[in-house]
């Protein structure tokens, strides 16, 4: 949707929120942002009560159940995402996505929008790299009609050349509002290409225009036939329902689901290259230049305690506005205006851990040599972050787990929370006992674990820094002079 | 997989039998209808009724009073405050309310910058501070057993500021790297272009981040002087929501605005006559491709005696996401835009109606030209009862959903209590939802909205153009 209104408003400028807030929309698996759950040392603090049993054909279920109001979201996952799409192919899981929208066999045309709409069902769906979900937030009573519409559009799809030949229209649609409105997006696009170089988190989830363009109705039904089925998704219902109610009803309605017979088939992974690149673009009507540092995280490689304690690096480095890094860089030292790390990583495929900065404009006209300011600011984060780490102590990583406990309030308080983590953590690998348990994991993460995980991430090999500046802006800098002189107001 | 292609196999055969044969076969292997209203009535679960109670709790003397619904399922209290006519428009001195809002936080009281971060996210207390164009509105959460330090964050940050000036040279260097940012933003340029055209030399029409010389203008005193008259016990409207009684509420009240002045001194807005019967401004974009659209009319006021049938007219043509009459049309059946959406907004200087949509720039005459041709069918013909009655079930069923979170019931507490819906506004929203009959839609849309959906009609349309060519 279109984000304007007619006086301009200014969004907080300090992103509030605790450990679980998701970044969605391009990311994976946020596991870095679920961070961290303490409570401070009471031993009966279980993250989240969450019921959790599979059906006979394989589909997994969730149920976190929250007695306030009569309410209920229903999350259906598909573990499935890009990195699914064939070669030359991008795009596919995301239109298809689109396409469940367009009608089955029994619920055909719009009637399923229709439908959702009729019952007061607040609902979407959403593709990253590894996941696409549909989810349905609506009244108590209405929750069986949207099992029925979910349960039904697993197996029937059904769509017409023209709800086709639109919806990719759509998609077309979308990829540009999200990538043709400004530069930035295609900054971390070539990024993450320069990154994954052969691996499949090298695509954007969107595809290309071409590849979208190149999409055909078979395309997307084969791509449904393979990875839509109950034993690759799982269904979480968060709200006014206990387990027993929900058992019998996802019986009820994905109970009679057959699996289709053939396997379901594993991307190929490349190996990760190891190379270290740097790279500066320059791009017609950036204002703000930008840095990004992100180091590859290859698949198989980090345990559930390496994710945990890299969790917990990351709160340590810029949690907030006190953080060792923001205070060195920021806030004392005035070389940047922000700086924040984060990771995501699915122990299938892999992830990244990313370092971003937006660079003071004194500091890059003193500094940012317009050959190598990637490499400038490469050097300047290094040594803060080299003494940070040094600096931590168990000391102060029992303040970062002891930052939790209110967390794990906020996180059961909505079921749109509770859903979204629990889905996050069952399609990462982690059981439904060792996500209510997840914060006595946290508090046993020591110090020697967060400085091995670390030492993994930057063992690893791979490696792309990035600096993106408008044309005029990078001469400017080489010059001194840091006003692009493009502030017309 | 076998279905599929099954049917592929036998449509192909079929289209050589004939159309009648194809009838045939489709009758007799047709899966059994999915019939909607069937199921819901074989549900094992029940409509439940939503519990909670709204209580208006007075304060100081019933010089305040916030609405309150108690709600203990978790150990977590949500307080939204807002102090009207207290935002950037109203400013004696540009940028005041917007450094108040960036620098609030770093550091209030006894509080350093640092201890105010590391309490608030030990102890899990939450606070936003956000200034807009009318208001100055607060957002607080915490876990109730930190409910003092809550409130002893909340009464620093509200009274004793510590300002400090590297705080506000940091807070400023980084409005204008926001700044910066927003050039690059076609969303923003459009909103920049509804400023300068539409709003002009009010203060809506004002920058809303100035430039660096105006907030380095802005000192310390300044943001106490502004925060000292703005906040009153006459322009403070309360939400509570969560695990607090009456009495615990009407003690966190006492213990945080106690110290208020009966009256706050806020300036007047000037008036704002604003002209919808202009043609088209548009401007390109040196950064996108797409171009953005936001077309506005004369809307109406929350408390209007029209509002439901209003709202329920939006919600037909633009307000109901990808069901309603825009989204069908230019979305589903045209494929034209990613999203088409109509709303109407509400301030102090002017209420709105507006429709936005992003598209490829030479499809957004056509899109205007379908929303056009939607809006006039609208407008003479009216709704449909069948359309009406959707509508209304749609919003009737989604009732419940607005009590998911604590943080959401605060909020809309607090807006019940600043629009003066009544405490018992909650009671009465299915029943007015339901009155609405199509011909007080169809009344209403004809005294108040636009006559068509152009210049002529009072529709004023600004378009931001993408101005690059799209990357293959």
């Amino acid at each position: 949707m279109v984000e304007t209104d007619l006086y301009g408003q200014i969004k907080q400028k300090k992103a509030a929120g605790g450990f679980f807030r998701m970044a969605r929309g391009g990311l994976f698996l946020t596991v870095a942002a679920l961070g961290l759950l303490l409570d401070g040392g009471a031993a009966e603090a279980r993250l989240m009560k969450l019921d959790y049993f599979v059906l006979d054909n394989g589909l997994r279920v969730a149920v976190a159940e929250n007695r306030k109001a009569p309410v209920v979201l229903q999350m259906l996952y598909y573990k499935t995402g890009s990195v699914n799409d064939p070669k030359g192919k991008g795009g596919t899981a995301h239109l298809l996505e689109h396409l469940m929208f367009r009608g089955t066999k029994r619920v055909p045309g719009q009637a399923f929008n229709r439908l959702t709409e009729e019952h007061g069902a607040s609902g979407n769906a959403y593709t990253t790299y590894d996941q696409t979900a549909y989810y349905e937030f609506s009244d108590i009573a209405k929750l069986e009609l949207m099992m029925a519409l979910e349960a039904d559009r697993m197996q029937g799809l059904d769509i017409s050349d023209e709800a086709f030949a639109a919806e990719r229209d759509i998609v077309l649609q979308e990829r540009r509002q999200r990538f043709e409105t400004n530069p930035v997006p295609l900054f971390y696009e070539t990024l993450s290409k320069l990154l994954w170089q052969d691996h499949p988190l090298a695509n954007p989830v969107s595809g290309s225009p071409s590849e979208i363009r190149s999409l055909t109705k078979s395309d997307v039904e084969d791509f449904y036939r393979r990875y839509y089925r109950p034993d690759n998704a799982l269904l979480v219902l968060a709200g006014d329902i206990s387990a027993a109610e929900a058992k019998d009803l996802a019986q009820k309605y994905f109970g009679k689901l057959a699996n289709p017979a053939m396997t379901i088939p594993t991307p190929t992974l490349e190996k990760g290259r190891a190379s270290e690149v740097e790279t500066l673009m320059r791009i017609e009507g950036v204002q703000q230049p930008r840095y990004a540092d992100s180091f590859r995280m290859d698949a198989g490689v980090f345990s559930k305690k390496d994710i945990q304690a890299l969790g917990m690096l990351a709160e340590y480095l810029t949690g907030d506005d006190s953080a060792p890094l923001y205070d060195e860089l920021v806030y004392r030292g005035k070389q940047l205006l922000g700086i924040d790390v984060g990771f995501s990583y699915n122990p299938e495929l892999g992830g990244s851990f990313g370092i971003y900065a937006t660079p003071a404009p004194e500091w890059l006209a003193a500094n940012g040599r317009s050959t190598r300011p990637a490499g400038a600011i490469k050097d300047l984060i290094g040594k803060a972050l080299e003494k940070a780490i040094a600096d931590l102590s168990p000391e102060k990583l029992d303040k970062i787990k002891n930052r939790v406990v209110s967390d794990a309030v906020y996180l059961q308080e909505n079921p749109r929370s509770s859903a979204n983590f629990a889905g996050d953590m069952l399609l990462s690998g982690y059981t439904a006992e060792e996500i209510a348990d997840y914060d006595e994991a946290i508090r046993a993460v020591a110090l020697d674990d967060v400085i091995a995980a670390w030492k993994k991430v930057t063992a690893s090999g791979g490696r792309v820094t990035g600096f993106l500046c408008g044309r005029e802006k990078a001469e400017g800098a080489a010059a001194g002079n840091t006003q692009g002189g493009n502030n017309a107001d | 997989m076998q279905i599929k292609s099954g049917a592929r196999f036998l449509t192909a055969a079929l289209l050589a039998a004939g159309i009648a044969g194809a009838a045939v076969w489709a009758a007799w292997h047709r899966e059994p209808a999915f019939d909607a209203e069937r199921l819901l009535a074989q549900s094992k679960l029940k409509a439940r009724t939503f519990k909670g109670e709204v209580r208006e709790v007075p304060a100081l003397n019933g010089k305040i009073s916030a609405y309150l619904m108690e709600e203990h399922s978790v150990p977590l209290a949500a307080v939204t405050f807002r102090f009207a006519r207290a935002g950037s428009a109203y400013e004696a001195k540009p940028g005041t309310a917007l450094m108040a809002e960036s620098v609030l936080l770093d550091g209030a009281g006894a509080f350093s910058r640092r201890e105010l971060r590391e309490i608030m996210k030990e102890k899990g207390i939450r606070l936003q501070v956000s200034a807009g164009a009318d208001n100055l509105i607060f957002s607080l959460s915490y876990v109730k057993s930190f409910e003092k330090d809550a409130t002893d964050i909340l009464r620093a940050v509200m009274y004793a500021p510590q300002l400090n000036r590297e705080d506000m040279a940091l807070a400023r260097r980084q409005l204008a790297m926001i700044k910066q940012q927003h050039e690059e933003n076609p969303g923003r340029q459009l909103a920049k272009l509804v400023r300068h055209e539409f709003y002009g030399g009010h203060p809506y029409g004002r920058e809303p981040i100035p430039d660096d010389e105006t907030l380095g203008a802005v000192n310390a005193a300044d943001i106490r002087a502004y925060l000292k008259k703005v906040m009153g016990k006459d322009n403070l409207t309360v939400g509570i929501a969560g695990d607090m009684d009456v009495a615990e509420a009407e003690a966190f009240l006492s213990r945080v605005f106690g110290d208020l002045p009966d009256k706050a001194e806020v300036r007047d807005l000037p008036v704002f006559e604003p002209d919808f019967y202009r043609e088209k401004a548009t401007e390109v974009s040196p950064v996108s491709a797409q171009s953005f659209v936001t077309a506005a009319a004369q809307g109406i006021s929350r408390s209007d005696k029209d509002f439901y049938p209003l709202y329920i007219a939006d919600y037909i043509f633009g307000g109901a996401g990808l069901s309603s009459r825009l989204s069908r049309a230019i979305r589903e059946k045209e494929g034209l835009t990613y999203g088409i959406y109509s709303t109407f907004t509400f301030s102090d200087a002017v209420n709105l109606w507006q429709a936005e949509f992003s598209a490829t720039p030479e499809n957004t005459d056509k899109i205007m030209a379908i929303a056009a041709a939607e809006y006039q069918d609208f407008y003479n013909n009216g709704v449909s009862n069948e359309e009406l009655e959707l509508a209304k079930k749609s919003l009737m069923s989604s009732f419940n959903l607005r009590f998911g979170s604590l943080l959401n019931i605060a909020d809309m507490l607090e807006q019940m209590q600043y629009w003066r819906l009544g405490k018992d506004f909650l009671k009465q929203r299915q029943a007015q939802v339901a009155a609405v009959t199509a011909a007080a839609v169809n009344d209403a849309v004809r005294r108040r909205m636009p006559k068509s959906f152009d210049a002529a009609g009072g529709v004023r349309v600004f378009e931001v153009r993408g101005g690059l060519n799209a990357p293959k």
